[in-house]
């Protein structure tokens, strides 16, 4: 068990999300970026969609019993009894132990995982918190200041309880995001949609705005407002990733807690691939967006699926 | 003599697959949707990953758990409910419907934007206020936040595009409008609609079986309370 005992900014439970339920409107929500949370899972040797604690700003919590815990995406900090602690290490956490969340180095978004999952009472399938709800039942709502929360006894903990030993396997991974982030301008990919301009580049630079939130990232263009072909005004299923267009022309990029419909024209979508370096992203930092195929785009998703098969390989060893 | 489907189906992203069927009134979408669900069920049979079925404005969409990894499994996808689409004839209507009436207390706070668009239209706001509750609306699909459902039957002379930028809250229970629809917010939230009024009925409720009160196919009529 874990108690928080200060939250400076958003502190949710987040897992894959709800998929069931889109029909009727409700968000996807979950984890912003779902893959970190994944690949952090299967470093604890927990199913995939197993629930974390998802941060945004800074947050201290005391360990009520002993347990392990992995911080993501790459750039996450935290701070056990004052020692820091960085993304990706495994932490053997005990009784007493003070943690302190600090804001990540890289996004908004910082992630915790523990072995074994945050067993909270869940809704449709998920455990995430539903924000969307929030303002109907504060039990939706995102966590509190004094809240505990559980964590289910690992069942197959195969994951070593030497943490030297865990850490000098696990190292030999990076989460995501380290060398991207690294790179000259990093590169964003994405599908063109039915509005993108027609006789439009194959590309576009934009810088992200500080009105983002879970629902969208907003960007604003360096060059001048995007072009985007006229919508029929009909509104369209939506799903994280898409790019719209409103009228000031400014994209927005659909994250995890977006309409499950909307009517601004569709510029493209970012596959599901390549979402995380969207949550890896702070205001003002600029990114270009580079059109390929379908095609290529699952060629993306099948890169990543096995990275994720080496991850699970990686726990089973151990 | 059946008039079989004729549907545009595409590939738009590694999550989804569209039917676009914009020449189709959106009733008879409904009846589409129905009767895929009813053949295919919640998903496409023998499809190598996992997906469900959506409802939008003149549009269906099969939209996958995870994206593909193999561009060829969304080939298959679409072929599979393009040949599905054939069999089906532009015939029957929704299934069961209910008529729901829902009362709305008119401007004010509740309802900022109802002047500047009443004006917009030409009409006084009596005069717009008078109209949309002599309307009776159908709900065409539900989706954007929990419980929204979008309502049609407005006349063309009563469409006005979304707002330029939208507001990041809306509160829950405001009425509003938009290009060709009309649709109460369930819960707070984001909306680039104009806001006419405050609506105070429940159209979401996690305790219910049926969460959403409002299904496609139903029909909603708006009547005034003083505030």
């Amino acid at each position: 068990m874990i108690r928080f005992t200060k939250i400076h900014g958003l502190a949710l439970v987040a897992d894959q999300g709800v998929r069931t339920m889109r029909g009727v409107g409700v968000p996807l929500a979950g984890a912003m970026d779902k893959l970190t949370l994944r690949l952090l899972n299967y470093l604890l040797g927990n199913e995939a969609g197993a629930a974390g604690v998802e941060i945004m700003g800074s947050a201290s919590f005391e360990a009520r019993n002993t347990c392990q815990l992995i911080v993501g995406p790459a750039g996450g900090l935290v701070r056990v009894n004052g020692v820091t602690k960085r993304s990706g290490q495994l932490i053997l956490l005990a009784k007493g132990d003070q943690i302190q969340v600090q804001p990540s180095d890289t996004g908004l978004w910082t992630l915790l995982a523990f072995a074994g999952g945050i067993e909270v009472k869940g809704m449709w399938g998920s455990k995430s918190t539903q924000l969307s709800l929030a303002s109907c039942n504060p039990h939706y709502g995102p966590l509190k200041m004094g809240q505990t929360l559980h964590i289910k006894k690992p069942l197959s903990p195969r994951i070593s309880r030497d943490t030297s030993a865990a850490n000098s396997q696990i190292n030999r991974f990076c989460l995501p995001g380290q060398r991207w982030l690294a790179s000259h301008l990093p590169i964003v990919y994405f599908t063109q949609g039915p509005h993108w301009p027609a006789n439009g580049d194959d590309g576009f630079l934009a810088t992200m705005s500080p009105s983002s939130n879970r629902m969208g990232y907003r960007f604003e263009l360096t060059k001048e407002r995007m072009a985007c072909s006229a919508s029929d005004g009909r509104s369209y299923v939506t799903q994280p990733g898409l790019i719209q267009c409103p009228p000031d022309g400014k994209p927005i990029v659909l994250m995890a807690d977006c309409q499950t419909t909307g009517g601004y024209p569709r510029l493209g979508v970012i596959p599901e691939a390549e979402l995380w370096k969207i949550t890896l992203l702070k205001p003002g930092q600029t990114v270009y967006f580079q059109a390929i195929s379908i095609d290529q785009a699952c060629e993306l998703n099948n890169y990543m699926s096995l990275l994720e098969r080496q991850y699970r390989e990686l726990s089973k060893v151990s | 003599m059946p008039h079989h489907m004729r549907g545009q189906v595409h590939i738009v992203s590694d999550q989804m697959i569209e039917i676009d069927l914009r020449e189709l009134t959106q009733s008879l979408c409904i009846s589409v949707f129905q009767q895929l669900k009813q053949s295919m069920g919640n998903g496409v049979p023998n499809s190598p990953v996992k997906g469900e079925w959506l409802l939008a404005d003149r549009q269906i969409c099969y939209l996958l758990e995870t994206g593909a990894s193999n561009f060829a499994d969304l080939q298959w996808l679409a072929q599979s409910i393009e040949r599905e689409l054939h069999g089906f004839t532009k015939a029957g209507q929704p299934e069961k419907t209910t008529t729901h009436i829902l009362t709305v207390q008119w401007g004010g706070e509740f309802g900022p934007d109802l002047n500047p668009i009443a004006k917009q239209i030409g009409l006084s706001c009596a005069e717009l206020v008078s109209q949309i509750e002599s309307l009776k609306l159908t709900v065409a699909f539900n989706g954007f936040l929990p419980g929204f459902s979008y309502l049609l039957g407005l006349p063309s002379g009563m469409h006005i595009p979304r707002r330029d930028s939208p507001r990041t809250a809306v509160p829950a229970g405001s009425l509003a409008m938009a290009g060709a629809y009309m649709s109460v917010y369930p819960v707070k939230g984001p909306g680039g609609w104009h806001l006419l009024g405050r609506c105070d009925t429940s159209l979401f409720d996690v305790t219910r079986e049926s969460p959403c009160l409002l299904q496609p196919g139903d029909s909603v009529r708006f009547i005034g309370v003083s505030q």
